[in-house]
């Protein structure tokens, strides 16, 4: 039995529903059980979904990186198609970072954008992963496209731990919220934990789903392709036989 | 600024999330169907093939 025979049943069935189910409580924990934060007020309840959408994205990206080492290690497409999957549904996740950041910001910070170190690096981020995907769609089928795709996937994710510490680094405006040193800002109520764990279960099935159905959907169309390619071939020798006297 | 205000703010974060995730379930939903039609076309030829 193969990964992916193990894998497929739990994916199809369990791993939707349980999404589902979390990401409905992950919104009754943020807009019934969590309390008003005292200096921002309602907004604050922005940074359950930021957050954990910037770490779905951050393991995207992380994920295509591996599995794009992988690919460029043992050449099996099985590797590049789960990397292609993980940029896609990591693509979508750091647009909603790049969305609900500056909505976040305009009433705390009183606008919209500012070139901070941490917002800077995330643009950055975005753009590597939009040139992979652009590479992906113009090179289809080209084997050293989706060599070029791996290379730059697996550059492209060290820019994650420099966002990270780039708050510490640079000293930007960005709230280092959830590495604060003790005493120093942070999460200090037990709710805004729960809240943030039961967000993070939730952002964390939904992106292995989506990346599973992603994943399914190409490893599909390349086995299409591949039936396509060999269907042409038997109706060229088909006709070719059928010229033979 | 005021309550209400910050709630429009809170509100609009949530639903650019939810629209960006409708967007993708909806590109993800046609890519299926282009592959449905994919496959149907191999069906018919494979079949055409086979009548021959």
């Amino acid at each position: 039995m193969t990964i992916r025979a193990r894998i497929a049943p739990v994916a199809d069935t369990v791993l939707p529903g349980f999404a589902f189910v979390a990401m409905l409580a992950a919104l009754a924990c943020v807009f019934l059980y969590v309390p008003n934060e005292r200096m921002q007020g309602a907004v604050q309840r922005i940074f359950y979904f930021h957050v954990n959408a910037a770490w779905s994205a951050f393991f995207g990206f992380g994920l295509a990186a591996l599995a794009s080492a992988l690919f460029l290690w043992r050449t099996d497409a099985t590797y590049d198609r789960l990397a292609r999957a993980a940029v896609e549904v990591g693509m979508l996740f750091c647009t909603m970072v790049l969305c609900t950041g500056p909505i976040w910001a305009r009433p705390i910070w009183g606008t919209w954008w500012t070139w901070d170190p941490r917002l800077t690096m995330t643009v950055i981020l975005w753009t590597i992963y939009a040139v992979y995907l652009v590479l992906r769609a113009m090179g289809e089928d080209d084997p050293q496209i989706a060599r070029y795709a791996a290379v730059l996937a697996i550059v492209g994710v060290l820019d994650v731990p420099l966002i990270m510490v780039s708050v510490r680094l640079w000293r930007g405006i960005h709230p280092s919220v959830i590495s604060a040193p003790a005493g120093q800002g942070g999460i200090q109520d037990a709710r805004m934990i729960v809240a943030l764990v039961v967000t993070l279960v939730a952002f964390t099935s939904l992106f292995l789903w989506l990346v599973w159905r992603r994943f399914e959907a190409l490893r599909l169309e390349d086995e299409l392709r591949a039936l396509e390619d060999d269907v042409d071939a038997l109706g060229g020798r088909a006709a070719v036989g059928g010229a033979t006297p | 600024m005021t309550q209400p205000d910050r709630f429009w703010f809170l509100f609009s974060a949530y639903g650019a999330i939810w629209v960006l995730l409708a967007l993708f379930l909806v590109h993800l939903g046609r890519r299926h169907r282009a592959l449905e039609r994919a496959l149907d076309e191999l069906r018919r030829r494979v079949g055409g093939d086979r009548s021959r």
